[in-house]
């Protein structure tokens, strides 16, 4: 039994206020004397209004008592279920473009809002519930009653990556599937703010979208580029803006240089496109901050930090042994510092980055870690599986400026995700690229030997030893799950429509409504009072 | 709404007459003692003959025995001048059974008593504030149709001061009437000054005194609201066994105090509830408070 419309529950108000009318009026009733002057000045009780006593429970009070709790719980409308035991899965986007604030207080917990209510619709006793969160992966939060999974749902946080919804279908339906006797149902609380999807296939139960949001109004800004002019005695910045909006707009951005302002202007930006600055900077320049000043609906991408090559050095050291591409790549990263040791090495110098070259030391160094290639045998590398790695973000940092097509077709050395790491970069063979956090080392991990490929000999080899020297040594407030700059575009698009081996039906279906017995009986008791009222006189 | 008069049973107190302290004043031709000396049956006494006297009317047996012309004296009879007064205030339509209803057919049956004996019949319906409603003088048992349409279907409601009533209810021509007021005396300042100006005027003046048994004992518990049935005046009670004990005391002493005003002014009052049997009220209560015989 539930109510499919709790609201109606604050008509139960009219109960204390019926109990207060009586309180303060008191129960007292008319009646008609010949004439009152025999009845002036008797000895009397005190009366309900002099002594302000809880009114005695009368008939009268009883019923009207009664017939405003059965009013309150019909307008709630009270309902039972008549359909077969029904599991349904809630599909989560925790999406970055889930933290848009176009929907208050964002995106996400309205996401929440909407899950619960439907939570509340279903039977405690005999329904199922399944809460996956799709955020840059897909993941099963809690199984069981509504309201072991109401818990959960509430404390389900968006992340800043992409949504695996593909991923969080292809749960949900192994959910479903694990309870064939009941009717599956997914719902998918999201704002369709995704790249097209790829074709799912036939999912084993009806899915459902519930869209949350709809504006576009965001401005976004991309992490900047700084390339050490050849002369060696200048630096550039390159930035791009880009304009999710369906209209011009004209936005306020400023630049600071290692934390001081070095430039504030309003760029125009076409509807839907992008701007691109260069931002000359002086060679000692080590950071470069951009902030948009413009109020939008999605603030996580109006600011972004990059390091320029400028700055005095970073010590970064390499152990193991190495290949000529791989030391060239970290002697190219200009603002790098390079020693390398052996494995065996007892006396290891302080770095601020050290890169493991198929090694796995049993403790490991301080600071951030880079791995290339590490031995599959590590158990802690390896932690707990979880997921494909069948993924690319393509905005990522580590993938700026790389051709992505010649790195996916590298042969991981491992098939599934590590349980501290987010997939950069993989294949249906498994991840590529990953990063993430290892025991408390930032950790960006190359799970192939590049030189199986020849991509060490590749352009792409040291951009992408530049791109991971240049995200392990960021700032320390670098969030753990990077930014996914494709959740800037907020705007919705079409819900996709999928496919279902099983039959659709809506989620309120199969409700059987009280509230016609409730009316009876509120009849009867309004029939009784006015039979007592009319016995009262 | 029109109340229903028991005429059915009027035929039982067909014999019946009103008793009456005054003689009777109406005319000839009734059968109440009168003051008046006329041919009739009924001797009273004798007195020497004299010139001018109807000879017939000497008694030759008195003259063969004393030698003396005597004249007998015979009493003449007279019609009763009755008035019926019904108080017809809204604390009269109150009560189970209801005593505006009782006394109607109370009135009604008097009524009958006084035409089956020939008598003058008045009656007067007190109503709040307005002139009475005033039937009469009938006579003759013909009339009592109109006088039962007149108590049916007489309208109740307001208060009526009874002293100011019953000053006001008779026309100030005639006397040596007898006034039978039906009222259940439910007025705040009584009727003693009403009475004095009645017996001011010789008349010789009946209290029937209505009371309903829920008067006497009221049905009352809890926080109640009385309202006054004829000012609307309302009284806010918490009404315990100890309000009832005192109510119903100091209902009892003021019937007492109702009685105590008609008796020390020689007016006969009889007590008569209205749940009592029409008959019974007529043929026994009546009859025992000398009021009929």
């Amino acid at each position: 039994m539930t109510f499919l419309l709790p609201l109606g529950l604050i008509a139960l108000l009219v109960a204390p206020l019926i109990y207060l009318i009586h309180l303060l009026h008191g129960s007292r009733r008319r009646v008609r004397v010949p004439a009152l002057f025999l009845w002036a000045d008797l000895p009397r009780a005190s009366t309900g209004r002099e002594r302000r006593r809880w009114p005695p429970l009368s008939v009268l009070l009883l019923l009207q008592l009664m017939a405003a709790i059965l009013a309150a719980l019909a307008l709630a409308r009270p309902a039972s279920s008549s359909d077969p035991p029904r599991h349904v899965v809630f599909v989560m986007d925790a999406s970055a473009s889930m933290l848009a604030t176009d929907v208050a207080p964002n995106r996400f917990e309205a996401a929440k809002v909407r899950a619960s209510e439907r939570l509340r619709t279903l039977n405690n006793q005999t329904d199922r519930v399944s809460l996956v969160r799709a955020g840059a992966d897909a993941s099963l939060l809690a199984s069981g009653s509504p309201d072991a999974v109401r818990s959960a749902l509430s404390g389900v946080q968006a992340g800043l990556g992409g949504a695996a919804i593909r991923d969080a279908l292809a749960l949900a339906t192994t959910q479903v599937g694990a309870t064939p006797e009941r009717n599956g149902q997914i719902v998918v609380f999201s704002d369709v703010a995704w790249p097209t999807l790829a074709p799912v296939g036939a999912l084993g139960a009806p899915v459902e979208i519930v869209a949350i949001g709809g504006s576009s109004e965001n401005q976004a800004v991309s992490i900047p580029q700084v390339r050490m002019d050849p002369s060696g005695r200048a630096q550039t910045a390159f930035v791009e803006i880009t304009n999710a909006a369906d209209h011009p707009v004209r936005v306020p951005v400023r630049l600071t240089a290692d934390d001081a302002p070095i430039d504030q202007r309003e760029i125009d930006l076409p509807a839907r496109g992008l701007t691109r600055l260069s931002v000359p900077l002086a060679t000692e320049v080590h950071s470069i901050s951009v902030r948009l000043l413009g109020r939008d609906a999605l603030p996580l991408d109006d600011s972004a930090t990059s390091l320029a090559p400028g700055g005095p050095p970073r010590d970064v050291l390499l152990i193991g042994r190495p290949s000529a591409s791989l030391r060239r790549a970290l002697e190219s990263v200009p603002f790098v510092r390079l020693q390398v040791i052996e494995p065996t090495a007892v006396d290891r110098p302080r770095a601020d980055l050290t890169v493991l070259d198929s090694i796995m030391p049993t403790q490991l160094p301080a600071g951030p870690l880079l791995l290339v290639d590490p031995p599959v045998s590590s158990a802690r590398f390896l932690g707990v599986g979880l997921g494909s790695g069948a993924r690319v973000q393509a905005g990522h940092p580590l993938m700026q400026g790389l051709d992505l097509a010649a790195l996916r077709g590298e042969t991981p050395t491992i098939s599934a995700v590590p349980g501290w790491a987010h997939v950069v970069l993989g294949n249906v063979q498994g991840p590529l690229v990953m990063e993430g956090k290892l025991e408390g080392h930032p950790v960006v991990a190359f799970t192939f030997d590049p030189a199986v490929s020849g991509l060490d000999k590749s352009i792409a080899f040291p951009l992408l030893i530049s791109n991971a020297t240049s995200f392990l040594l960021a700032p320390a407030d670098t969030p753990s799950e990077p930014f996914d700059t494709a959740e800037s575009d907020i705007h919705p698009r079409p819900a996709p429509a999928f496919e279902s081996v099983a039959r659709t039906g809506e989620l309120s279906a199969g409700w059987v409504e009280r509230w016609p017995w409730l009316i009876g009986a509120l009849l009867l008791v309004l029939a009784a009072e006015w039979v007592a009222f009319a016995r009262r006189g | 709404m029109a109340l229903t008069i028991a005429t059915e049973s009027f035929s039982r107190f067909e014999r019946l007459s009103f008793v009456t302290r005054r003689v009777a004043q109406a005319g000839l031709g009734g059968e109440h003692r009168s003051r008046r000396r006329a041919p009739s049956t009924d001797f009273i006494d004798y007195r020497p003959y004299q010139p001018g006297d109807d000879f017939r009317r000497v008694d030759w047996n008195v003259y063969g025995r004393l030698g003396t012309l005597q004249v007998k004296l015979t009493e003449a009879r007279e019609r009763l001048d009755v008035v019926l007064v019904l108080d017809c205030s809204a604390s009269m339509a109150w009560g189970q059974p209801d005593k505006l209803a009782f006394s109607a057919n109370v009135v009604a049956a008097l009524g009958y008593v006084a035409l089956a004996r020939s008598d003058a019949v008045r009656v007067v319906c007190l109503r709040d504030g307005q002139a009475p409603v005033v039937l009469g003088p009938l006579s003759g048992r013909g009339r009592l149709p109109e006088l039962v349409r007149l108590v049916s279907q007489v309208p109740s409601g307001g208060r009526v001061e009874l002293n100011r009533a019953l000053s006001d209810c008779l026309p100030s021509e005639g006397s040596q009437r007898l006034v039978v007021l039906v009222s259940d005396l439910l007025t705040p300042d009584g009727m003693g000054d009403g009475l004095d100006v009645l017996l001011a005027q010789r008349i010789d003046v009946i209290v029937l005194h209505v009371f309903s048994p829920d008067e006497l004992d009221p049905r009352l518990a809890g926080e109640v609201e009385l309202v006054d049935a004829e000012s609307g005046d309302i009284l806010e009670l918490g009404a315990s066994l100890a309000t009832l004990d005192a109510y119903r005391g100091r209902y009892a002493s003021w019937l007492e105090d109702q009685a105590a005003e008609c008796a020390a002014r020689g007016v006969r009052y009889v007590r008569v509830s209205s749940d009592r049997p029409l008959t019974s009220v007529i043929l026994e209560d009546l009859r025992h408070a000398q009021v009929l015989r």
